[in-house]
């Protein structure tokens, strides 16, 4: 525990450093992820498909807000689906307009998760989403989420219907294309399945990080991970969804290991050193209850240098204990 | 020579500035009244869109069904249904975002709070140092 301790102190102090570098060599890392999974996942037109372009927009987005990223892959995706069909395209430009005015004129600063939510589910990692959200963040900012699960669900359905409404199929009429991506939306129920379960999940999480528990947050992990996959679990068998149990059973795995590594960075407490006391004032009666976080001090050693020839050299060398 | 304090205090403002500034500036502004007002405005404005898109989304998924009843449905009954589902969608929005701002609002008043507070605090130690 203490090596691992020394490792998060030294990434701290790492990122504490270059954190101005860093921050946009994230973005940039994100910003190239999310657009090379669209173009990887729903590259119809092929001129945008170039790596070239990808570098470029990565490199706006690691330098402007994260917004902007959102902004960007809109249009990159609105553009790929325009050279699929326009009918994909003028649903997906209503559907990202909604949930433009709709949520984030209320709470614009959510974008990430958002943006991390369709990647996370393209990496079967989805839970990990509500739990952060439930850790981390506010209540409302499940909505993001949410928005994050439908447009994911909305381009897998593009993606695996992708040549029945291609613009080069005439067969069907206009209304009946619309009405078929519609569907992708509406009577997909699967998406409400997943966004019953995050929402759900989220609820929970929230709810006992906040109690005043030991180990509130790895009860609070461990508690939304087991309910995300008893409520995936039961709504594939009753919806009757084959396909997906070993997929679920891997990524819930996979999401508890990344929620307890962000618990890890973000809420580390040593609970055998709780203390506790009682004090009071004139109004009221106090019951306070201290756990101290988990950290390695800093301590500085001096190391002596003996050389013969110039004498004695002494050093200052940082070195870590518990 | 540097004061120490006065450092702390304006590196605190700073970084209000740079995270909560723009956030803050509508509190310094208006009244809550006139803040909230003119939120709901542009809630109006952005509800009204979103209400349209949310109409035109499902009258193109149930299109087929409605051309086949076309002849069958009372224009004047839907039209009244409309205005009255438009309407409370738009009441349940404009709640919304009343409760929303109004919070907003009180949060974003303490912190201006707090931020003047440490300003003038910078005052009286650039006083203090002058009369040194």
């Amino acid at each position: 525990m203490t090596g691992l301790l020394e490792i998060k102190e030294k990434i701290k102090n790492i990122y504490g450093k270059f954190d101005v570098y860093l921050n946009p060599l994230f973005k940039f890392i994100l910003a190239l992820g999310v657009f090379s999974i669209i173009n990887g996942n729903i590259g119809y037109m092929e001129r945008l498909n170039r790596l070239t372009l990808t570098l470029v927009f990565s490199l706006i987005c690691c330098i402007f807000p994260v917004n902007v990223m959102i902004l960007l892959s809109g249009i990159v995706i609105l553009l790929h689906l325009y050279a699929l069909s326009l009918e994909v395209a003028v649903v997906a430009c209503i559907l990202f307009l909604l949930i433009a005015l709709l949520y984030f004129r209320f709470a614009p600063r959510d974008g990430i998760y958002t943006v991390l939510t369709p990647l996370c589910l393209h990496f079967n990692l989805g839970p990990v989403m509500p739990m952060a959200v439930g850790l981390t963040g506010k209540a409302y900012s499940v909505i993001s989420v949410v928005c994050g699960t439908v447009v994911w669900f909305f381009l897998d359905g593009v993606k695996q219907n992708g040549p029945a409404l291609s613009s080069s199929s005439e067969d069907a009429a206009i209304t009946s294309k619309f009405t078929a991506i519609l569907n992708q939306l509406m009577g997909n129920k699967e998406m409400y399945l997943v966004i019953f379960a995050f929402v759900l999940v989220t609820a929970i999480v929230l709810l006992i990080r906040n109690l005043s528990i030991d180990y509130a947050w790895t009860a609070a992990i461990i508690i939304g991970s087991l309910v995300n996959f008893i409520v995936l679990f039961a709504g594939y068998v009753l919806l009757e969804i084959s396909g997906k149990i070993v997929g679920l059973v891997i990524g819930s795995l996979l999401s508890l290991a990344v929620a307890l590594v962000l618990e890890f960075f973000l809420f580390n407490l040593d609970y055998s050193r709780t203390e506790r006391v009682q004090f009071e004032d004139d109004e009221y009666y106090y019951y306070v209850k201290a756990v101290p976080k988990m950290y390695v001090a800093v301590k500085e050693k001096q190391v002596k240098t003996f050389n013969s020839k110039n004498g004695k050299k002494t050093a200052r060398k940082r070195t870590s204990g518990y | 020579m540097l004061n120490q304090e006065r450092v702390c205090e304006m590196t605190r403002l700073a970084i209000f500035d740079r995270n909560k500034g723009q956030e803050c500036r509508p509190m310094i502004q208006y009244f809550r009244k006139d803040y909230i007002a003119k939120e709901m405005l542009k809630s109006l404005i952005t509800g009204t869109i979103a209400f349209g898109l949310l109409a035109v989304m499902l009258l193109l998924y149930y299109y087929e069904d409605l051309a086949e009843e076309m002849s069958s449905i009372d224009i004047r009954q839907t039209a009244v249904r409309g205005i009255l589902c438009y309407a409370v969608c738009m009441g349940i929005y404009f709640l919304i975002t009343y409760i929303v701002y109004y919070i907003r609002y009180a949060k974003g008043r303490h912190e201006v709070k707090k931020y003047y507070m440490h300003l003038k605090k910078v005052n009286r130690l650039y006083q203090e140092e002058e009369q040194i």
